[in-house]
């Protein structure tokens, strides 16, 4: 092997460990980059609610990672380069560029600089001319960058809680579109099978209240636009559709006994409606071959339900048409009287039907509504706990004005009322009317249910007691029944007024009115509507006690 | 990254080797060091100079040894040794020679006198006593290596060389040389006074019944043969490119260093770089290496470059001199960039 083999097999060597050094050298730099980086974006994070923190983290830091392996490949030593850093590096005194630059040119000179150069090559080791120590301080950097990364992702970030409380927040949105989504759906099977005007307004309501649904950013926003949802589904409702059910099952009743129409009267005053229309014609079409006095025995029945179905005007006047004409033994009146009965049951059982589906839509609002208000105070709750104790204070003599108008008659129920009403269905009046008069931005959203309760002994201290301070703008929405339009208050309270009074006994009325209501309108059997009556009739000797 | 070098031509077969080369300066310098105490360097860059084919100006006080040293080296090289003292009154004539007329059989006749420049080694003494006149009718013997008398150019010896002296602190009826004949001389080297032992050292030597005899060591062929060996070392662009970036450095509009913008009239001429070129090869040789490395360059760079960088008044007013701005253009120009 002559000195230039010699020569170019030891370069070789020498550029691959100039190679591997390089990439090391450019692997640090770009872990101390990825350092500054991660550093960077989790300390904006901690600024900053980011969700996607680590996503950054992770894109920078392949993005540096590549830049630096797209940096080695452009910056690779060239031998002549390797050359003149070993030469460099080890004091060679230029031996080896020298010789690599000289080529196989002949001569005395250049021959003995081939040997002197292959000589010198030959004992020069990669670790001498590139040793690892010479990175040491950028290795230094990056272990610090990656300690300073590592310490930054296992601290805690104050702005977790945050990032928790807008994915439950949205949790809570989604949720509230899903269950009104599945309420949609159900009406629009519904409508398909039996299209009415009914049905399609509805329709056309949840379709608004999920598009509006959807663009809701909060649990506030949301519950807003589910209040406006129940608003709308109360519109729909009918009121007379009770009464009308009400009436029918009355007229099934004063029916039982009569020969002829046992069945018609168990279906009235069960309120199958749907099967009170067939039997209403299977009625009619058997009046012929009834005798008569079955059909003055009939007539007689009838005219009974009729006066017991006064509620139900289209049915109260069919059957008592239709006992007329028995009377008067006209059977093809009477049939035809009894063919309208049937269609006044079918258009009852038509609004019985619509009227479900709201109250079905109705109580997915609410129950929406609920999950909602839940975030909501815990939004509040969270937002309140912020901030600090000197604007509880400030407020406190509202807090209190409104405490002594209140506590002076409810005393200790008033201060119930607020706290599970509105939930539980008092919340028609009060649910409303809390939320309306905590939004003053009173400065107290607690402080007036505390002041409330605690009444007249506890004066003025006892609204300072509260430290969540509300903005200045704050509403708090409370779950509960939504109240008709003559009970909502619009008008929200200003500051240092007071909360309008209201007797307990009005509030327990209303509250039984529309349960009652409500009782009716749903679907539930004979022997729990006897126990809920029941109860309020008990409820009724308490009080009046 | 250049990869390309100053490639010599091939040496004929019988060419002298680089052994031959570092052997042959071993002993001149053994030889001079008879004679010569001390005064390492000076010895040191005359023959390199000397080897590379140059011409030196050596300047010191009077006594130091200038003209000693010179007719030593004519001594120890086998060579046509001829001195001229130059004096305010020598003409151009006596130096290059002169057209006489000659008696012959055919009549007379012209025929042209060589005068003392006509040798291999001229020793040129206090040479800024003569006036700029006859200064200059070395300009063209020490560039050209030719002198024209009348109408005909003459060829002078081959080797030749010139190593005139000056003396710095007698100004009285000199003339300083112009620019463009100092630019003529490969190095500039001051001659330092000597220590306490080597002047003990010379009073022993030169007062003693029997001076020192010096032999010659290297004939004329062989100072050809090695300036030739010395011109075949190869040096690499990289290292060209250092010694274009310190000549470059020396001129105030080219520079970044502020020291040599301040108190530089004009820098170093191209002459520089080849200078540092021919006698960094020789320097390699010398030091038994085969290419012309950072270090040759660096050691060269002094006498190089400290006549021919000029110095703006204010500069030397304020006690500057070259060789203080070249020690900070060796510190500030990076030899090697690529050493990262």
């Amino acid at each position: 092997m002559n000195a230039s083999d010699t020569l170019h097999r030891a370069l070789a060597r020498l550029r691959r460990r100039a190679l591997s050094d390089s990439a090391l050298r450019w692997l640090l730099r770009a872990v101390c980059v990825c350092a500054v980086w991660s550093v960077g974006v989790l300390l904006w994070a901690r600024m900053h609610p980011e969700p996607n923190v680590w996503v950054w983290v992770v894109a920078g830091c392949g993005v540096c990672l590549a830049g630096g392996v797209v940096a080695w490949v452009l910056t690779r030593p060239a031998l002549p380069v390797v050359a003149r850093v070993v030469d460099a590096r080890l004091q060679l005194d230029e031996r080896l560029a020298s010789a690599l630059a000289l080529g196989e040119v002949d001569g005395a000179v250049a021959s003995r600089l081939r040997q002197d150069a292959a000589a010198h090559a030959a004992g020069v080791r990669g670790g001498a001319a590139f040793p690892v120590v010479r990175h040491r301080r950028v290795a230094l950097l990056a272990a610090a960058g990656i300690a300073a990364v590592v310490g930054l992702a296992a601290a805690p970030n104050p702005q977790d809680a945050v990032l928790r409380q807008h994915a439950a927040d949205r949790a809570a949105v989604n949720r509230a579109a899903d269950a009104i989504a599945k309420q949609l759906a159900q009406v629009q099977a519904q409508e398909k099978k039996q299209p009415s005007p009914g049905l399609e307004a509805l329709q056309k309501t949840l379709e608004q209240a999920l598009q509006d649904l959807r663009g809701a950013q909060s649990p506030r926003q949301s519950l807003e636009r589910l209040s406006s949802l129940s608003d709308a589904l109360q519109q729909l409702q009918d009121p007379g559709v009770a009464m009308r059910s009400n009436a029918e099952q009355a007229g099934g009743d004063a029916l039982s006994g009569t020969q002829g129409a046992s069945k018609l009267s168990q279906d009235m005053a069960a309120g199958r409606t749907s099967d009170v229309a067939r039997d209403l014609q299977q009625l009619g079409g058997a009046l012929g071959k009834m005798t008569s006095a079955q059909q003055q025995a009939l007539a007689s029945g009838l005219q009974r339900a009729a006066a017991a179905a006064q509620g139900d005007q289209g049915l109260s006047s069919a059957l008592g048409k239709a006992a007329s004409a028995l009377q008067n033994g006209d059977v093809a009146g009477a049939q035809q009287a009894l063919q309208n009965g049937s269609s006044a049951a079918s258009d009852l059982n038509s609004a019985e039907s619509l009227q479900q589906q709201i109250a079905a839509a109705q109580s997915a609002a609410q129950n929406a509504a609920g999950g909602a208000a839940a975030q909501a105070d815990a939004d509040s709750g969270s937002a309140g706990g912020q901030q600090n104790g000197s604007q509880s204070s400030g407020t406190s003599g509202q807090s209190g004005a409104n405490g002594q108008g209140q506590g002076q008659g409810q005393g200790q129920g008033q201060g119930q009322g607020q706290g599970q009403g509105q939930g539980q269905g008092q919340g028609q009046g009060q649910g409303q009317g809390q939320g309306q008069g905590q939004g003053q931005g009173q400065g107290q959203r607690q402080g007036q249910g505390q002041g409330q309760g605690q009444g007249q002994g506890q004066g003025q201290s006892g609204g300072s007691g509260y430290g969540n301070p509300a903005q200045g703008n704050d509403q708090l929405y409370v779950a509960g029944q939504p109240g008709t339009p003559d009970q909502l208050d619009p008008t929200p309270l200003g500051p240092g007024q007071n909360v309008p009074y209201e007797s307990y006994a009005q509030v327990l009325r209303m509250f039984e009115q529309e349960s009652l209501d409500a009782l009716d309108r749903g679907d539930v059997s004979a022997d729990d509507r006897s126990l809920i009556h029941d109860y309020f009739s008990q409820l009724d000797n308490g009080s009046g006690q | 990254m250049t990869a390309s070098i100053d490639r010599p031509t091939a040496a004929p077969a019988d060419a002298l080797t680089p052994d031959d080369f570092t052997a042959t300066v071993a002993a001149l310098d053994a030889e001079l060091r008879k004679l010569i105490v001390g005064q390492d360097e000076l010895v040191r860059n005359t023959l390199i100079a000397l080897l590379a084919e140059g011409h030196v100006l050596l300047e010191g006080v009077p006594g130091l040894g200038k003209t000693a040293l010179v007719r030593a080296v004519g001594q120890a090289l086998d060579l046509h040794f001829s001195r001229v003292q130059f004096t305010p009154d020598l003409m151009p004539a006596d130096i290059l020679g002169t057209t006489i007329i000659q008696e012959s059989e055919a009549g007379r006749q012209f025929s042209f006198q060589p005068g003392p420049i006509f040798a291999n080694l001229v020793l040129a003494d206090e040479v800024n006593r003569a006036t700029p006149k006859t200064q200059s009718a070395l300009l063209e013997a020490m560039q050209e290596r030719t002198v024209t008398a009348g109408t005909r150019t003459r060829a002078l010896p081959d080797p030749f060389f010139v190593l005139a002296t000056q003396n710095p602190i007698e100004l009285e009826g000199t003339y300083p040389l112009p620019e463009a004949q100092l630019d003529r001389f490969l190095f500039k080297l001051l001659v330092p006074f000597p220590s306490a032992p080597e002047l003990a050292e010379i009073a022993r030597r030169t007062t003693g019944s029997a001076p020192p005899q010096l032999t010659p060591v290297a004939s004329g062929d062989r100072v050809r043969g090695m300036v030739d060996l010395a011109r075949s070392v190869p040096i690499a662009d990289h290292v060209v490119d250092y010694a274009v970036r310190l000549v470059t450095a020396t001129h105030p509009d080219r520079t970044e260093i502020a020291e040599v913008r301040d108190a530089v009239r004009f820098g170093a001429s191209p002459r520089a770089v080849q200078a540092m070129v021919r006698a960094g090869k020789v320097r390699a040789l010398m030091e038994q290496r085969y290419n012309v490395a950072f270090d040759d360059v660096r050691a060269v760079a002094k006498p190089v470059l400290r006549h021919r960088v000029f110095l703006s008044f204010e500069a030397e007013a304020a006690g500057i001199d070259t060789d203080t701005l070249v020690d900070r253009l060796l510190e500030v120009v990076v030899a090697e960039p690529v050493n990262h």
